[in-house]
């Protein structure tokens, strides 16, 4: 009854005075909840962004030179494109790492679930630093997996480490945890039921998992995947420390634009036209496989 | 219909903890095309005998058979079990007419002939203009229907439901009553139906087995199992009831103390055994006018109006009564009055103890 009275009585407040009605809007509970977050996120997000963007258009001269400039390097738009291709291979391979272990670990449950799931959350806490260090000795060629290569008789071993194989798996390997809470988080919610419905209906176990349960798991798989694409497209520091120098992707880039080449306004201008590309990337996607839209 | 098959479970046992049961050794035998309910409270074995007969628990021992045939080896994909579930499990990404067609696919029925029987399954239940939506786009009840007409459409030799009406509100789950129970007829299919609602079991069943802590504690038709319970947890649990304590005295009567004793005719039982006497509230009758020095003398303490009926609780003998009087038969009574209960000897039913 209280709200019903309060809200007349503001409407007659704003016809009014406007420009205290105006106040009384603004302070109103749910306005001035929305406060802090608008504040947080043009201190941290909009005015950096802002500031790149302008960067970007006006170093070291006024206008798009530096966008020209990359759009006629081929050297920038193979990284680019080698950007999006790794970041597609790895969220392919942790989709294929991710789903067998998210898969039994939502379905298992109980001491098996726990394991697995306590396993992928050790390594999401591990630091990208220390488990890049980890596969460089892993990798390198005093490392396990040469001398294993070596015992069998494989000679001259192949060099692992510093090559696009070694930066694609790596990442993969780093992202898998993302990519099994992701999909662990729908899979939980999938219940045991649709799997004994089917089994009922006389689905045997591989065609109920195909026609049943995998169709409710990919919101899961939407998710993980664009998570780990988009960060995928960042990385810096795994590609950079046990990549192929010659394989650089668009992080390593931008890092030489500003480090080696002190080009402020090239290294903006590359951000920005990673963002836009992924932002394109993403509509499109949402366009024509707006997962959400599939059940509905 | 030609499906019909007959259910046996023959001393089946489930324990999930060493040492206790959580069914205990059920032996059923149901006729084909027979509505069977498993009416019990929560927690008293139902689901999980339900999930052994349809493959998904294993049974700790004892035997299941469909027509005569032994399943336990099989699959629960080959079983050829119908079952409706209490939260629907409708494939969400698939419509109406893909769940149903389901499983017609998994038997790889040619498309025409599918398309025909998916059809007619959702005429059945009313549901011919929906098979193009999703089941997000229906209602509980018409999800529940799709439900069934997947369960059906495959001319299960069974069908098993699983409190299959528990999500509904009261005025849906008494119409679906009726029309599950109007495609059982048409069908004519073997149905074995879960619920802990007694007047859900008494309306549609053609015998009710009454689940207990993982035994059956009685199995017969619903007429049977409200008037003659056989023991005290049936005379409690189906129906409102007064459960009177007495002996068994001389020449087939019972001794009620403080209600004398009365001829019932059980000869048949040990004068000196203690009893139950099953007093069912409808049978008991309110007056204000003293007839017979033995007539009961009865102190009212509650009275609640129904509408229809009045609901009158109060104390005989120093025992609590309930008593279930029509609306128009009803006396004016008020609080705290005293006034004569009846009852006919022949509605008096024993329940050992
Ligand atoms: N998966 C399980 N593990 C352990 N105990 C169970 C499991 N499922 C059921 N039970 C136990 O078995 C008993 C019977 O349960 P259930 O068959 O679900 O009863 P109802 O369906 O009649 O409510 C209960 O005591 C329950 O706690
Ligand atoms: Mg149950």
């Amino acid at each position: 009854m209280a709200v019903e009275l309060t809200r007349p009585a503001l409407a007659a407040e704003a016809s009014a005075l406007p420009a205290r009605a105006l106040l009384v809007t603004l302070l109103r509970p749910p306005v001035i909840l929305y406060v802090p977050a608008a504040l947080f996120l043009a201190a941290f997000f909009l005015v950096p962004l802002g500031l790149v963007v302008w960067m970007s258009v006006s170093d070291p001269e006024f206008g798009f030179g530096n966008y020209a400039t990359f759009f006629a390097s081929r050297y920038d738009l193979a990284v680019l494109a080698r950007t999006f291709q790794t970041a597609f291979v790895v969220t392919l391979a942790s989709l294929v790492f991710a789903y067998p272990i998210a898969y039994v670990a939502a379905r298992r449950g109980g001491a098996v679930g726990g394991f697995l799931l306590g396993v992928v959350a050790l390594s999401f806490w591990t630091s990208f630093l220390v488990r890049t260090y980890a596969w460089m000795v892993i990798l390198g060629a005093k490392g396990p997996v040469v001398g294993l290569l070596t015992a069998l008789g494989v000679s001259p071993p192949p060099r692992l480490l510093f090559t696009t194989f070694a930066a694609t798996f790596a990442m993969a390997h780093m992202l898998v945890p993302f990519m099994v809470l992701a999909l662990y988080a729908v899979m939980k919610r999938i219940d045991e039921s649709y799997m004994r419905a089917a089994a009922s209906l006389g689905a045997r176990p591989l065609r109920a998992f195909l026609t049943v349960y995998f169709p409710q798991s990919l919101p899961g798989v939407v998710n993980g995947a664009t998570l780990v694409f988009i960060t995928c497209l960042g990385f810096y520091v795994t590609p950079t420390l046990i990549g192929s120098p010659q394989d650089k992707m668009i992080a390593g880039r931008i890092g030489q634009e500003i480090e080696q080449l002190l080009d402020f306004g090239a290294a903006s201008a590359t951000s920005m036209i990673l963002l836009a590309a992924a932002l394109a990337l993403f509509t499109l996607y949402d366009r024509f496989f707006g997962l959400d839209r599939m059940w509905r | 219909m030609k499906n019909a098959r007959a259910l046996s479970l023959r001393g089946l046992s489930k324990s999930y903890l060493a040492g206790q049961n959580a069914v205990d050794s059920i032996d059923l035998e149901i006729q084909p095309g027979e509505f069977v309910s498993f009416l019990g409270p929560s927690g008293s074995g139902k689901t999980t005998t339900l999930m052994m007969i349809a493959g998904f628990s294993k049974p700790s021992s004892g035997e299941i058979a469909i027509g005569g045939r032994k399943i336990d080896s099989v699959e629960p994909y080959d079983r050829n079990i119908g079952m409706v579930f209490q939260n629907y499990a409708l494939f969400p990404h698939m419509s109406v007419a893909d769940n149903v067609g389901f499983p017609l696919r998994m038997r790889q029925v040619p498309k025409a002939q599918a398309a025909k029987r998916i059809a007619d399954a959702l005429a059945m239940v009313g549901l011919a203009d929906f098979s193009g939506r999703k089941p997000a786009e229906l209602s509980g009840g018409q999800q529940q229907r799709v439900a069934l007409a997947r369960a059906l459409v495959f001319e299960p030799d069974v069908v098993l439901l699983d409190e299959p009406l528990g999500a509904l509100d009261k005025a849906l789950r008494e119409q679906m009553q009726i029309e599950l129970k109007r495609i059982h007829r048409e069908l004519g299919v073997t149905m074995v139906y879960v619920t802990h609602d007694q007047g859900e079991a008494m309306a549609m069943s053609d015998r009710i087995a009454v689940f207990n802590r993982g035994r059956i504690e009685q199995i017969g038709s619903p007429a049977e199992v409200y008037a003659r319970p056989q023991t005290r947890f049936v005379a409690s649990f189906i129906g409102d009831s007064n459960l009177i304590e007495g002996v068994i005295g001389r020449g087939g009567s019972v001794d009620l103390p403080g209600f004398g004793s009365i001829a019932v005719g059980r000869g048949d039982l040990t004068p000196g055994t203690p009893v139950d006497v099953l007093l069912r509230p409808e049978t008991i009758r309110l007056s204000k006018e003293e007839r017979s020095p033995e007539d009961i003398c009865f102190t009212v303490d509650e009275i609640v109006n129904y509408g229809d009926s009045f609901l009158v609780i109060g104390k005989s003998a120093g025992q609590e009564l309930r008593a279930r009087v029509p609306g128009l038969d009803m006396p004016a009574l008020a609080r705290g009055e005293r006034c004569v209960m009846r009852w006919s000897k022949e509605r008096v039913h024993i329940v050992p103890r």
